[in-house]
């Protein structure tokens, strides 16, 4: 199924708005991540936590969430499909491992926080870098494979294109 | 050099061989992408059972980076649902 060109335009525009603002939040987040595991001052490493908090919750997982749904939306009303091309499913499971862990994630940052605002020493929790760098990596694979989209034709996609070939035009048939 | 095939929608090299009634071969970005993503979660698994990277999860944070207060573990005990 296909969309018209406008409509399928508006959806590209939610789908690289919703990704791109991911990436960003990440970026904003690690620094907050940089900021608590570095720091030593006590009030600085709270806010950190506390605002990361914030961040994953409010803006990261939403734009995560919105990301992955406009995506296969987008991949399905368009010609590339969702498994027709290498690009366009390697991509989609990245994104989906990205946003499974994203999820467990939120909780443990949630409990950081709720840590880290109680009163205990902050400094002595660890953060999240290593999820943090991974995730940003992980995006940044897919934000390249979106500009550069490498050759590669599934066996799925090369039999409903070799399907497509075969059925006469629509004009043509009585 | 000849053109290569192209998808007639989205213009993608569509990778097929000298016999193009045969299915495209997988290309060899995603062949050498398939093995770092395989290494890298044998190196996971193994880092894992032998316990050199510890516990994944929470469990970890608090163990490995440094333990709160026990008065704060009490009032706040790790999610159950994220020791994985």
């Amino acid at each position: 199924m296909t969309l018209p060109s406008r409509l399928r335009t508006a959806v590209l525009t939610a789908h690289v708005t919703t990704s791109v603002g991911w990436l960003g939040a990440v970026v904003a987040y690690l620094a907050l991540d940089v900021a608590a595991v570095t720091s030593r001052d006590v009030q600085l490493v709270r806010a950190a936590y506390l605002a990361m908090e914030l961040t994953v919750s409010h803006v990261i997982l939403p734009l995560a969430l919105a990301s992955v749904l406009i995506g296969v939306v987008n991949a399905l009303v368009t010609p590339w499909g969702l498994f027709r091309h290498y690009w366009v499913l390697v991509k989609l499971l990245l994104t989906l491992v990205a946003t499974t862990v994203l999820v467990l994630e939120t909780h443990t940052i949630s409990y950081l926080a709720q840590v880290a605002g109680s009163g205990a020493d902050p400094r002595e929790l660890p953060g999240s870098l290593g999820h943090s760098i991974g995730g940003l990596v992980v995006l940044l694979i897919t934000a390249i494979l979106s500009v550069y989209k490498p050759r590669g034709m599934t066996r799925y996609g090369w039999r409903k294109q070799q399907r497509q070939r075969r059925k006469p035009p629509a004009a043509l048939v009585p | 050099m000849a053109d290569r095939p192209r998808d007639i929608d989205t213009g993608d090299d569509i990778g097929v061989g000298p016999d193009a009634g045969s299915p495209p071969r997988m290309p060899r970005w995603v062949k050498v992408a398939a093995i770092i993503v395989g290494v890298l979660v044998v190196v996971f698994v193994v880092l894992q059972l032998f316990g050199v990277g510890g516990e994944h999860g929470p469990g970890r944070h608090l163990s490995g980076g440094g333990t709160p207060p026990a008065t704060v573990m009490q009032e706040h005990p790790p999610p159950a649902d994220d020791q994985g």
